[in-house]
């Protein structure tokens, strides 16, 4: 049994539908589509091919548990996964976006009534928290310019808030 | 090309989630759009607050307590907390008549022993200390007017609904039974395969320590005036299959420094007669210490005491009426114990998380390596980066209480801390030299003492007022170690409360317990910090 999802640049995917069904959105879609494909306009093929490669892969695994957040902190990656994540930043950044459009919010929401912050946190185990947990390893233990460089983020405080964040420093220093 | 910036706010946010609050800041402070977005989010700013504070968000399975709790709510708990024990400000006081000096504290639960048949008592009594608006007391939730036996001391533990009472050594002076029972209602336990535990040797022991992590019961049986290789043994049992997973004798104390791993102070016997005290760091299940650390002296005390509160390994299970501060299940980063040496007139703070950290770094070297004990630390090795002292005539000897960060002590003296110890054998070659202002410290009566060993300060957060600390002393130490100077420094912050004619303060993550004499009686009295 498989179903067919078109990307936004055109392209159609042929996928099993246990892999489809590790896709909160598509689950959701596949009900109401019938037979006809499922489009996926935020979704270029490139970024597909790497979610389904994952989806592939931890087909067979259980449903991650709901949690309140707390133990998501942790940054520990798995090793295929890390193989997995390793692309480049842009890629890196896209993957994240199509998990959190694709995987988590409407499931979430609707099937948890759990406040907001607890939901999104809940995106545990899926593309986009090790795409998280990335990004969040890229920015430990460095400073301010380096991560300004890392992100392409231009520096616009005053000299006023310069200050202020120096005095912050300070206190940030060993943590 | 998308970036940090192109992401969905709240995606950054569980980015950011999983940073220290040092990286969290350091996010901030690279522009506008950041430092709004983490000045914003309730979930982010309780991360710093917490690690402001000494405390972090807990891994813990899925409890029921933090999800009727929201993070904001969470948050502002935590700073009302917080400012009140800054300024140490109670907000409500209750009393609790005394009847016996045996207590214990955990989970929002004050047990006290009742009905004494001296030196033993047969009854507990256990209080709620969450005080609330309508009824400023600690009302009773449970009491065993009399258990069936003498008992020596006695410990429990909410989340598993345990309690354990060591039977006193009244007929047979060697036998060291534990009764395990279920708290809410005094009878065996039924998740226990053996009802009553039998502590191993034949020592006669007058004292016990009782501490239980998740599923780990230790206790340690201590004499206070024999003190050698055939006295104090520590057990560590698997209490629900009743498994013996430790016994060692010589050992004078002991804290957990992680549900799964203990330090324990030792006397060792040299060749030449002489006895000495150390530190070992073992893993619960590993027979030898990890780590072995000296201490600066070369000489066992009479008397060394551990004091530390128990590692978190669960949220409170629920309990009827009971709802404890929204944050006082969270782990604390900065925790220390307290080593207690009678005759030395000293109390050493040592902090867990470099020790934890020599720990790991031992079992992985010895997973290395055929040869065992080859972890051994000088006290100039460890000892600087890790611990703090005080002379015991500064604070009155016994009457220490710890919880995470915090340490309780009373003191009846101004000068609180020597600002010129001379050097020499006698301070071991140790020159402490601190800038504090104790012209707040007023003489006369006892003062109750609350040593915060986090010192942060966050006066920038959220355009807040800038909190005063009673005295902030720069504990500064300088260290000959063979003609070289080590100058470490020790985060500490020190605040007094109210002269009260306290006997002995406990604290706790939301209260302070004194014992004093009133008109009426000696009382416990509970302060709460909380809201």
């Amino acid at each position: 049994m498989s179903i067919t999802i078109v990307t936004s640049d055109n392209e159609q995917f042929c996928v099993e539908k246990l892999v489809a069904q590790r896709i909160a959105l598509i689950e959701d879609m596949v009900e109401n589509a019938g037979d006809r494909p499922i489009p996926l306009p935020n979704v270029t093929a490139s970024v597909l091919r790497k979610i389904l490669e994952y989806c592939e892969h931890h087909k067979n695994d259980p449903l991650p548990p709901y949690d309140d957040g707390s133990r998501s902190r942790t940054t520990h990656i798995s090793e295929w996964d890390q193989k997995f994540i390793t692309v480049d930043q842009e890629m890196l950044f896209e993957i994240i976006l199509a998990a959190n459009y694709l995987e988590m919010k409407p499931l979430l929401y609707v099937r948890l009534n759990v406040p907001r912050v607890q939901c999104l946190t809940a995106c545990n185990a899926v593309a986009g928290d090790i795409g998280c947990k990335t990004v969040a390893n890229m920015i430990k233990g460095k400073s301010p310019e380096e991560i300004r460089k890392l992100f392409n983020i231009v520096n616009n405080f005053t000299p006023e808030e310069e200050a202020q964040i120096r005095k912050e420093a300070e206190w940030a220093e060993d943590r | 090309m998308p970036s940090l910036h192109s992401l969905p706010t709240e995606l950054v946010e569980i980015i950011f989630s999983k940073l220290s609050a040092r990286d969290i800041l350091v996010c901030s402070s690279t522009c506008q759009y950041l430092r709004l977005l983490v000045l914003e989010s309730s979930l982010l700013q309780l991360i710093i607050e917490l690690a402001v504070s000494g405390l972090r968000l807990r891994n813990h399975a899925n409890g029921t307590l933090w999800q009727s709790i929201s993070v904001h709510d969470r948050l502002n708990a935590l700073r009302r907390s917080e400012t009140r024990w800054r300024n140490l400000n109670p907000k409500y006081i209750a009393r609790i008549p005394l009847e016996q000096f045996e207590y214990e504290v955990c989970d929002g639960l004050f047990g006290h022993g009742i009905s004494i048949a001296h030196p033993w008592f047969r009854g507990i009594e256990i209080n709620r200390i969450g005080l609330s608006d309508e009824n400023q007391s600690c009302p009773v939730w449970r009491r065993y007017d009399d258990v069936g036996i003498f008992l020596a001391d006695f410990s429990f533990d909410l989340a598993s609904d345990l309690l354990v009472l060591a039977a006193a050594p009244i007929q047979h002076r060697t036998a060291k039974d534990l009764h395990l029972r279920t708290l809410s209602s005094n009878v065996d336990h039924p998740l226990v395969t053996y009802p009553i535990l039998r502590g191993p040797g034949s020592e006669t022991w007058l004292n016990t320590d009782i501490k239980i992590a998740g599923t780990y019961l230790a206790v340690h049986f201590g004499h206070p005036t024999f003190i050698g290789p055939e006295q104090g043994r520590l057990c560590i049992w698997e209490w629900q299959t009743g498994d013996l997973l430790h016994t060692t004798t010589s050992t004078s104390g002991f804290a957990f420094l992680s549900p799964a791993s203990v330090a324990a102070t030792f006397f060792i016997e040299e060749e030449n007669g002489d006895a000495v005290t150390e530190i070992g760091l073992f893993r619960i299940g590993s027979k030898e210490p990890i780590v072995e650390l000296e201490l600066p002296f070369r000489a066992h005390p009479t008397m060394c005491s551990v004091l530390s509160d128990r590692p978190l390994v669960d949220a409170p299970s629920s309990l009827s009426n009971h709802s404890p501060a929204p944050f006082m299940a969270d782990e604390t980063a900065a925790k220390v114990f307290v080593l207690q040496m009678d005759n030395f007139n000293r109390h050493i703070f040592v902090a867990v998380k470099p020790l934890l950290e020599l720990l790991d770094a031992g079992a992985l070297r010895s997973s290395n390596s055929a040869i065992p004990h080859a972890n051994r630390y000088s006290w100039t090795e460890w000892g600087p980066p890790s611990t703090f002292w005080l002379q015991s005539h500064v604070i009155e000897p016994g009457y220490t209480s710890v919880s995470g960060s915090r340490v309780c002590a009373v003191s009846h003296i101004k000068q609180l801390f020597d600002t010129n110890v001379p050097s020499g054998e006698e301070n071991m070659g140790i020159v402490r030299s601190c800038t504090l202002g104790t012209e707040n410290v007023r003489p006369g009566a006892t003062t109750i003492l609350v040593m915060d060993f986090n010192m942060r300060s966050i006066e920038y957060l959220n355009g807040r007022a800038g909190r005063t600390d009673l005295f902030a002393p720069n504990i500064r130490w300088e260290i000959d170690v063979e003609g070289e100077t080590m100058i470490s420094t020790l985060p500490f912050r020190a605040f007094q409360i109210e002269q009260v004619p306290y006997i002995e303060a406990i604290v706790t993550p939301d209260h302070i317990i004194g014992i004093r004499d009133t008109q009426d009686g000696t009382v416990y009295e509970v302060l709460q910090f909380t809201e």
